[in-house]
C-alpha cells in the first residue's frame, strides 16, 4: 500500500487552511446581512488566544475531559488525511470510506461523553439532542456511501473520485443522491435548520451545549476539529458526487486546473450553506427531524434507480 | 438536462407528501409543473414538432400561473394556511412514498423510458395526498398532481393529434375551477374546510 | 348535415339562458329545442335502419344501431325533464328557495349537460368520448350542489373527487390501449370504427391492463360496484329532475363507452376472459345494492341503490354474451331510463309537498296525493320487473343467457338478488302509499295536480315500448346485438 507524498501535502493544506474557510464563510454571511463583518483571518485569532488562556476545569470531571479534546482533535486530523483535494489517483492508497465515517464516530461520542462528563445540565440536554439527530442522520450518510457503492464498485474516496470524474452525462440517482447527501452535511455538522451555530441561548444549543464547559486550548482544539470536519465533509460532496476538473495526471496544468476548479466548488458550497443560514431559522426538534425519514426516501429512490438502470 | 428536469420532480414530490403547510405544497407544485412544461419544451426542440412548443407552454401558463393563482385567492379567502392533523403522519407519508416510488420503478424494470416509470411516481404521490389529507384544498392539489402524472406519462407513448391533448389540459384546468369554487362554498357553509365534518351522510 | 343543425340547436339552448332575463322564455326554448331534437333522432334512426351506419366530417361522427339505442334514450329523457324542470324551477322560484339568476344558471348547465351526451353517443373518436365524459363530469359538479347546504356540498365534493380520479384512471388506460396501436397508422388509430374492424395490436399484454384499467376507471362513472359510493350521496342530494337525468341517462352512457372498448377487443384472440370482469364487477353491484336498499331511511337513496342494481344486471348481461343476454341488457336499459326517471321525478313531487326526505314521516300518500302515488306504485312494478311491462323480458332473457351458458350460480345469486330488491320496494312503498295511522285526517294535498304530465309521458312510452316490442323495437334492438355479439 502506498501512500503518495503529494496526498500528505494536500491534506496537510486542508489542516491549515480550513479556518480561512470558516472565515470566509463567516464573511460571506455578514456581507449577506449587510454589515461589514469580521476579517477573514479572524478565526485564527480566536484559536490563538484560546491556545494561550488558561484553563478552568470542573473536579467533578474524569479523564474524558483531561483526554477528550486531544482525541477529538487527532481523529479529526485524521480523517483529512484519507480525501483527495485536488488530486487523485487510482493507486492502492488508504482512504475506504468507511473508515472515515468511524473517525467521525470518534469524533462524536468523545463530544457526547464530554457533554456528560461536565455535570452540568445543558450539557446532558445537549449531548441527547446530538445523539437523537445523529441517530437519524448515521444511516443517512451510510446509505449514500451504498449509493456510491453500487454506482462505483468501489470503497476508497481516491478511487470513487477517479472514477466519477469520467463521467460526464449525470444521470437522476446521481442528482438525487447529491442533493441527500448535502442535507445530510448540514445535520451532521450542527447547521441550520437542525442547530444554530451562533447562538447563545442554551436552551437552543445543540453542539454548543456539549463544548459549554471547556475553555482554554481545550476549547481551541475542539473548535478547530469541528472547522475540520465541516471542510472535510464539504471536501467529500465535491470529490465524491461532482469531480468534474480534478486532476487525475501527476501534470501542472491538470494541477492548476484541479485547483481553481477545487477552491471554485469550495465557495460555491459555502456560498450555499451562507444564502442557508441567513435565510432560513432553526426549527423545532421534532418537526427538523421529520425531514429525516424525506431523507431516507429519497436515499432509497436512489439506490433503486441505480441499481436498476 | 432532461434529467435533473426529472430530478427536480422526483425531489419536489417527495418533500410534498410530508409538508404541512400549503405555501410550501403550492411551491412544491409549481416547481413540479414548471419543469414538465420544461420537459416537453426540451422534447419539441429535440424532435421539432410544433406540437411539443404548444403542449408545454399551455402546461407552464395554467399550471405555474394560473392554477397557483386560484389556490392563493383561495387560501386568503380561508385563512388557513396549514394542516395541523393529517391523516397519515409526516414520518409514516415520506416513507411510503419512497417505497411506493421503490415499486413503480422496480415493477417497471423492463422498459427503458424514465417518463413513464416517472409519471406512475406521480400517480402514487397524488392519490396518496388526497387519501391520507383532511382538508379539502390539500386534495385538490393531489388531484392536480395526478393530473401532471397523466400528462407526462402521455409524452412518453405515441403522439395524438393536437386538439385532443389541448382538450385534455383544458378540462384540467376546468375541473381546478370548479374545485376552486367548490372550496369556497363548503367554508361558506361549513366555516371550515375541514372535511371530518362531512359525516351526515352515511348508511 | 344533421349534425350541423343538431349543433345550433345546442348553441341556442346553451346561450339562452345566459341572454335572456324572462325565465319562461328559457324554459319554452328549452322544451321546444328537444322536441326537435327529439324529432332530428328519430329521422337518424329511420335512416340507420335501414343497415348501413352514418358517418360524417371525416368519419368524427358516427351512428350506428347501437349509438341510436343511446340517442333515443338521451333525446326522449332529455324532454320529459325539460317539460318537468319548467315547472319545477317555476315553483322553486315563486317560493323564493332559489334566485331568478340560479334558475338561469341551472338551466345552462342543464343544456350544456345534455349537449355533452349528445357528443358522447354521436363521436366516433375514442378519446372524445373521454372528454364528453369529462364535460358531464364538470358540468354536474354544479347541479348536484344546487341547493347549497351542508349535504348536497358534501356529496357535490365526494362526486368530484371520486369520478374525477376514476376518469383519470381510465384516460391512462386509453392512453396505453392507442399505443398499443402505435403500429398502424396515425391518423386512423383514434377512430372506433377503424379499430373495430382491424384489431391487430401490437401487445395483448397492453391491450389486457389497458382495458381493466377502462373498466374499472370508467365504471366509478357508471356506478358499478365497489366504486359506487358517491351514487347514492349524489343521486339523494341532486333536485329531482337532475337526479332522473343522471341516473337514467349517465350512468347508462358510461356503460356505453365501457361497451364500445370491449367490443374492440372480444376480437383480439386470447383476450375472451375480459367478459368475467363485467360478470363479476356486476354480480358484486347487484349484492351490495340489494342488501343495502333493505335498510333504508330515505326514499332517494333506496331509488339510487336501486340505479346501482340495474347498472349491475346490465353489466351482467353484457358480460354473459350470448345474444339473448345482450337483447335483455339493451332493452333494460331503455326500460330502466324511463321507469327510474318516473320514479324519481314522482319522488320530486312528493318531496316538494312534503319537504322531507325520510320514509317514516310520509303516511297514506294514496289519500293526500293520489295521482302520484298511482305513479309512484306503476313505477315500481316497472322497475322491479313485474309483466306485462318491458322489464320483466329483459330480466328474464337475461336469466336465460346465464342458463344457456351453464352460470347457474350466477343464475341462482341474480335471482335472489332480485327478489331481495322487489322485497324491500314492496315493504317501502306500500307503507308509504296505504299506511294509516289511527288518529290523524289525510287531506287532499293541492300540489297533487301539478307536474303530472311528464309522469304520464313516461307510462305512456313505456306502454308505447310493450306494444312495440314485438315489431320495431326488437328489431331496432337486434340490429345494435349484432354489432356485439358478432
Amino acid at each position: 500500500m502506498k501512500y503518495n507524498l503529494f496526498y500528505f501535502f494536500q491534506s496537510a493544506l486542508i489542516v491549515c487552511l480550513s479556518p480561512l474557510f470558516i472565515g470566509i464563510l463567516k464573511k460571506m454571511k455578514s456581507t449577506l446581512r449587510g454589515y461589514k463583518g469580521s476579517s477573514i483571518l479572524q478565526p485564527y485569532y480566536d484559536l490563538s488566544k484560546l491556545l494561550k488562556k488558561g484553563m478552568v476545569i470542573s473536579n467533578r470531571s474524569s479523564f474524558i475531559t483531561t483526554i477528550g479534546p486531544l482525541v477529538i482533535l487527532a481523529a479529526a486530523v485524521t480523517t483529512t488525511f484519507f480525501i483527495p483535494v485536488f488530486y487523485t489517483s487510482m493507486e492502492n492508497t488508504i482512504g475506504n470510506l468507511f473508515i472515515l465515517m468511524f473517525a467521525f464516530g470518534i469524533v462524536k461520542i468523545f463530544t457526547v461523553l464530554i457533554g456528560l462528563d461536565s455535570a452540568s445540565t445543558f450539557g446532558g440536554m445537549g449531548s441527547s439532542r446530538e445523539s437523537f439527530i445523529s441517530m437519524m442522520a448515521e444511516p443517512l450518510i451510510f446509505f449514500l456511501i451504498i449509493f456510491l457503492y453500487i454506482e462505483t464498485k468501489d470503497f476508497n474516496v481516491f478511487h470513487i473520485s477517479f472514477i466519477n470524474s469520467k463521467i460526464v452525462h449525470f444521470d437522476t440517482a446521481h442528482l438525487i443522491a447529491m442533493v441527500t447527501f448535502s442535507i445530510g452535511i448540514l445535520a451532521e455538522n450542527a447547521r441550520i435548520p437542525f442547530d444554530n451555530p451562533e447562538t447563545h441561548l442554551e436552551l437552543t444549543m445543540m453542539h454548543e451545549a456539549m463544548i459549554l464547559d471547556l475553555s482554554g486550548s481545550d476549547l481551541a482544539y475542539v473548535e478547530l476539529s469541528s472547522y475540520i470536519k465541516l471542510i472535510v465533509y464539504l471536501i467529500i460532496l465535491i470529490n465524491c458526487f461532482v469531480p468534474i476538473g480534478i486532476a487525475t495526471t501527476f501534470t501542472a496544468t491538470a494541477l492548476l486546473i484541479g485547483f481553481i476548479t477545487f477552491i471554485f466548488k469550495l465557495l460555491f458550497c459555502l456560498l450555499g450553506i451562507a444564502i442557508i443560514e441567513t435565510t432560513l431559522a432553526k426549527s423545532r426538534l421534532f418537526r427538523g427531524a421529520e425531514l429525516f425519514p424525506a431523507m431516507i426516501s429519497l436515499g432509497i429512490v436512489a439506490i433503486t434507480l441505480i441499481y436498476i438502470l | 438536462m432532461i434529467e435533473a428536469l426529472l430530478t427536480i420532480i422526483l425531489i419536489s414530490s417527495i418533500f410534498m407528501s410530508g409538508f404541512r403547510r400549503i405555501k410550501l405544497i403550492t411551491a412544491g407544485f409549481i416547481f413540479q409543473s414548471a419543469a414538465i412544461g420544461l420537459i416537453v419544451l426540451k422534447l419539441g426542440y429535440e424532435t421539432g414538432k410544433v406540437d411539443y412548443y404548444i403542449l408545454g407552454i399551455l402546461t407552464i401558463v395554467t399550471k405555474v400561473i394560473i392554477i397557483p393563482l386560484i389556490i392563493n385567492k383561495s387560501v386568503k379567502k380561508l385563512k388557513i394556511n396549514r394542516e395541523m392533523e393529517l391523516i397519515v403522519n409526516g414520518f409514516v407519508s415520506y416513507i411510503i412514498t419512497g417505497i411506493g416510488i421503490m415499486i413503480a420503478f422496480g415493477i417497471l424494470n423492463k422498459s427503458q423510458d424514465n417518463f413513464l416509470k416517472t409519471g406512475i411516481a406521480l400517480f402514487i404521490i397524488g392519490v396518496l395526498l388526497m387519501v391520507a389529507r383532511k382538508k379539502a384544498i390539500t386534495q385538490m392539489i393531489g388531484f392536480l398532481i395526478f393530473e401532471n402524472g397523466i400528462v407526462l406519462f402521455e409524452t412518453s407513448l405515441s403522439k395524438m393529434s393536437l386538439v385532443i391533448e389541448a382538450g385534455i389540459v383544458f378540462e384540467g384546468l376546468m375541473l381546478a375551477l370548479i374545485m376552486g369554487i367548490m372550496i369556497f362554498h363548503i367554508n361558506r357553509t361549513f366555516d371550515s374546510i375541514n372535511t371530518d365534518f362531512f359525516e351526515n351522510l352515511k348508511e | 348535415m344533421y349534425i350541423i343543425v343538431l349543433g345550433i340547436l345546442f348553441l341556442i339552448m346553451i346561450l339562452t339562458p345566459l341572454i335572456f332575463k324572462n325565465l319562461k322564455l328559457t324554459g319554452f326554448v328549452t322544451i321546444f329545442g328537444a322536441t326537435l331534437v327529439l324529432g332530428i333522432v328519430f329521422k337518424i334512426i329511420t335512416l340507420v335502419s335501414g343497415g348501413s351506419p352514418l358517418s360524417y366530417f371525416n368519419e368524427f361522427f358516427y351512428i350506428d344501431s347501437l349509438s341510436v339505442v343511446q340517442l333515443l334514450i338521451i333525446a326522449s329523457i332529455n324532454i320529459i325533464v325539460s317539460i318537468y324542470s319548467y315547472q319545477y324551477i317555476g315553483n322553486e322560484i315563486k317560493e323564493k328557495i332559489i334566485s331568478l339568476k340560479r334558475g338561469k344558471f341551472y338551466y345552462f348547465l342543464f343544456n350544456f349537460f345534455v349537449f355533452f351526451m349528445m357528443f358522447i353517443a354521436l363521436t366516433n373518436n375514442i378519446v372524445a368520448m373521454w372528454i364528453g365524459l369529462e364535460g358531464t363530469t364538470l358540468t354536474t359538479a354544479f347541479l348536484i350542489g344546487f341547493n347549497i347546504n351542508k349535504n348536497s356540498l358534501e356529496s357535490a365534493w365526494k362526486y368530484i373527487i371520486i369520478c374525477s380520479i376514476g376518469i383519470g384512471i381510465g384516460l391512462i388506460g386509453i392512453l396505453i390501449f392507442v399505443n398499443a396501436y402505435s403500429n398502424q397508422d396515425a391518423s386512423e388509430i383514434l377512430k372506433w370504427s377503424h379499430l373495430a374492424k382491424n384489431s391487430n395490436p401490437q401487445s395483448t399484454y397492453s391491450i389486457k391492463i389497458a382495458f381493466t384499467l377502462i373498466f374499472v376507471g370508467i365504471g366509478t362513472k357508471a356506478g358499478l360496484a365497489p366504486m359506487h359510493t358517491w351514487l347514492p350521496d349524489a343521486h339523494s342530494e341532486a333536485p329531482s329532475p337532475v337526479s332522473a337525468m343522471m341516473s337514467g341517462v349517465l350512468l347508462n352512457l358510461a356503460l356505453y363507452v365501457i361497451l364500445r372498448f370491449y367490443i374492440i377487443t372480444k376480437h383480439i384472440p386470447g383476450l375472451q376472459n375480459t367478459k368475467w370482469l363485467f360478470i363479476i364487477f356486476g354480480c358484486v353491484s347487484l349484492i351490495i345494492s340489494s342488501f343495502s336498499i333493505l335498510r333504508q331511511l330515505n326514499y332517494k337513496r333506496m331509488l339510487a341503490f336501486s340505479s346501482v342494481e340495474n347498472m349491475g344486471i346490465i353489466a351482467l348481461g353484457l358480460g354473459v354474451g350470448s345474444k339473448v343476454a345482450v337483447f335483455g341488457a339493451l332493452l333494460h336499459s331503455l326500460v330502466h331510463a324511463f321507469g327510474k326517471s318516473m320514479l324519481f321525478l314522482t319522488a320530486g313531487n312528493i318531496l316538494s309537498a312534503y319537504k322531507t326526505k325520510r320514509i317514516d314521516k310520509i303516511n297514506s300518500l294514496i289519500k293526500t296525493m293520489p295521482m302520484n302515488a298511482v305513479f309512484l306504485i306503476l313505477g315500481m312494478l316497472v322497475i322491479t320487473g313485474a309483466p306485462p311491462f318491458p322489464a320483466f323480458f329483459s330480466e328474464y332473457y337475461i336469466i336465460v343467457g346465464t342458463v344457456e351458458t351453464g352460470n347457474y350460480f350466477i343464475t341462482a345469486l341474480y335471482s335472489f338478488c332480485l327478489l331481495l330488491v322487489f322485497a324491500g320496494f314492496l315493504r317501502v312503498f306500500i307503507k308509504i302509499v296505504f299506511n294509516t295511522e289511527p288518529g290523524v285526517k289525510y287531506a287532499k294535498m293541492e300540489e297533487d295536480k301539478e307536474n303530472i304530465l311528464p309522469l304520464a309521458l313516461c307510462f305512456v312510452s313505456i306502454i308505447i315500448m310493450s306494444l312495440l316490442m314485438n315489431g320495431y323495437l326488437s328489431s331496432m334492438i337486434n340490429n345494435a346485438v349484432s354489432i356485439i355479439c358478432d
